[in-house]
């Protein structure tokens, strides 16, 4: 018996090589194509039937080129716009790890990935460590993990840095106004990991010298 | 929580990894130019790759204008594909195949959207393949589920692709098989509305104008494509045109 799967992805290059040949005005005609693989050959004339004459419909509406006529892409077109106006407006990123928990992902399996100590990681969430010392590749390897931009990152950091009790808890629970705190660097706060294997903190520290260059991006 | 679903870095393939080391900085004008080739084989083309890893560091970077720029190529460059998927997944479906290409463009475009896909960087084609043929899945479970009608037959049961080859040889054809531009006109507007062995043969005469029959065998005709007698393919005409004609005087009444 034959395996429809195979029968259709043959298929399937038999039709794209039609699509190119119209598309693009070269490649293999439909009696060519018909010719060479008879056992298609009613696929082939229904599949060219409803292209040819989508593509006369489309090419009434819009302008284009003698011998590249195609059906009307809209539907694709409409999805793009849609997924970019979603785009254009992003939430503000508010938690890390509340972030990383949308898609899927637990603290732990987010240090792993980032190379860094959960420790680490906690200080990153609460912003107890300065935005201007975070590695370039770090902010990356957040933007990839999390899918969010730069800008969405660069915004969170911008924040006040957080006890992680709720603000109404004592009045003095915002870190940067109790008197003495400071915020770390990236750096330090590396060293200071106990969470990191020396191999972890020398990476870290070796890129920590080279911290994001913000001029691009703002 | 704990569930570790975070795609793992997939390493593209040599040649993708050699256009990316000799690409110019994304953005900068010889990179849209390069992004424009369409051929292949020029040494200066752009895979499906390289173009998903421009549009994650446009997306990382907040360029959404560039990042729409490079959605629009790739679409460009795949619509056919995607086409030709959902055509093969709902051949007897115009509905079913708009709906199967607006998910499989949603899904696409979610996907393509979300830097930490990163097989998509390695192997595009594999990656839309996959895609589509899921999305295909899905659909076809849900038809089967809908429909238990087999595809291929009227709502009388009756196969629509076996009309009988014509064996009265006392038939001729009643009128004449040319027609004017009106009609031609309405033939088009029509002729995937008929069953599939009708329409083939408006389509293959008054659409693409192949020949009923030739005395050069090299030739391609009607007769020889659909392995029918040339008296099957007239008598075919001459039922389709009149079907065209009841199916507008309906049309026309009805208006």
């Amino acid at each position: 018996m034959s395996d429809p799967n195979t029968n259709r992805e043959e298929l399937q290059h038999i039709l794209l090589a039609y699509v190119e040949g119209r598309e693009h005005g070269i490649g293999p005609t439909l009696e060519e194509l018909i010719e060479r693989n008879p056992q298609y050959t009613q696929a082939l004339l229904n599949f060219a039937m409803h292209y040819d004459l989508a593509a006369e419909r489309a090419a009434k509406t819009t302008a284009v080129p003698a011998g590249q006529l195609e059906p009307d892409h809209s539907i694709e077109r409409q999805t793009l716009e849609q997924a970019f106006t979603q785009l254009r407006n992003p939430p503000a990123l508010t938690s890390l790890i509340g972030r990383a928990a949308q898609r899927g992902y637990d603290m732990a399996f987010l240090a792993e990935e980032l190379e860094l100590g959960t420790d680490v990681l906690m200080q990153l969430e609460r912003r107890k460590i300065t935005s201007e010392s975070l590695p370039a590749q770090l902010l990356e390897g957040l933007g990839r993990l999390l899918a969010v931009s730069m800008q969405q990152l660069q915004r969170f950091f911008a924040r006040p840095p957080s006890t992680g009790v709720p603000a109404n808890a004592y009045a003095f629970a915002r870190l940067d106004l109790m008197p003495g705190w400071r915020q770390q660097t990236f750096a330090e706060a590396v060293q200071a990991s106990k969470m990191m294997t020396p191999e972890q903190q020398a990476k870290w520290l070796a890129l920590a010298d080279a911290p994001v260059d913000r001029s691009e991006t703002e | 929580m704990g569930k570790k679903t975070v795609a793992r870095h997939y390493v593209p393939s040599a040649r993708v990894q050699a256009q990316l080391a000799g690409a110019p900085p994304f953005g900068s004008q010889e990179f849209w130019e390069r992004v424009a080739l369409r051929d292949r084989e020029h040494p200066d083309y752009f895979d499906a790759e390289v173009l998903v890893t421009a549009l994650r560091a446009f997306l990382l970077h907040d360029d959404l204008d560039s990042a729409h720029r490079i959605c629009v190529e790739l679409l460009d460059r795949w619509k056919g594909y995607i086409y030709v998927q959902a055509w093969s997944w709902c051949s007897d479906s115009e509905e079913d195949r708009q709906d199967m290409r607006q998910e499989i463009s949603t899904r696409l475009w979610a996907v393509l959207l979300n830097p930490a896909k990163s097989f998509w960087e390695a192997n595009f084609y594999t990656a839309l393949h996959d895609l589509c043929c899921d999305v295909g899945r899905k659909f076809e479970r849900l038809r089967e589920r809908e429909c238990p009608l087999p595809s291929g037959y009227d709502e009388d049961g009756e196969p629509l692709d076996e009309l009988p080859d014509v064996i009265d040889p006392q038939w001729q054809p009643t009128d004449e098989l040319m027609v004017s531009e009106e009609e031609r006109d309405r033939i088009r507007g029509v002729v995937t509305a008929l069953p599939a062995p009708i329409s083939q043969v408006l389509y293959l005469y008054y659409v693409k104008g192949w020949q009923i029959q030739s005395t050069d065998p090299s030739v391609m005709t009607i007769s020889k494509a659909l392995n029918v007698t040339d008296r099957t393919v007239k008598k075919r005409l001459a039922l389709g045109r009149a079907m065209v004609r009841a199916k507008y005087e309906r049309e026309e009444t009805h208006e």
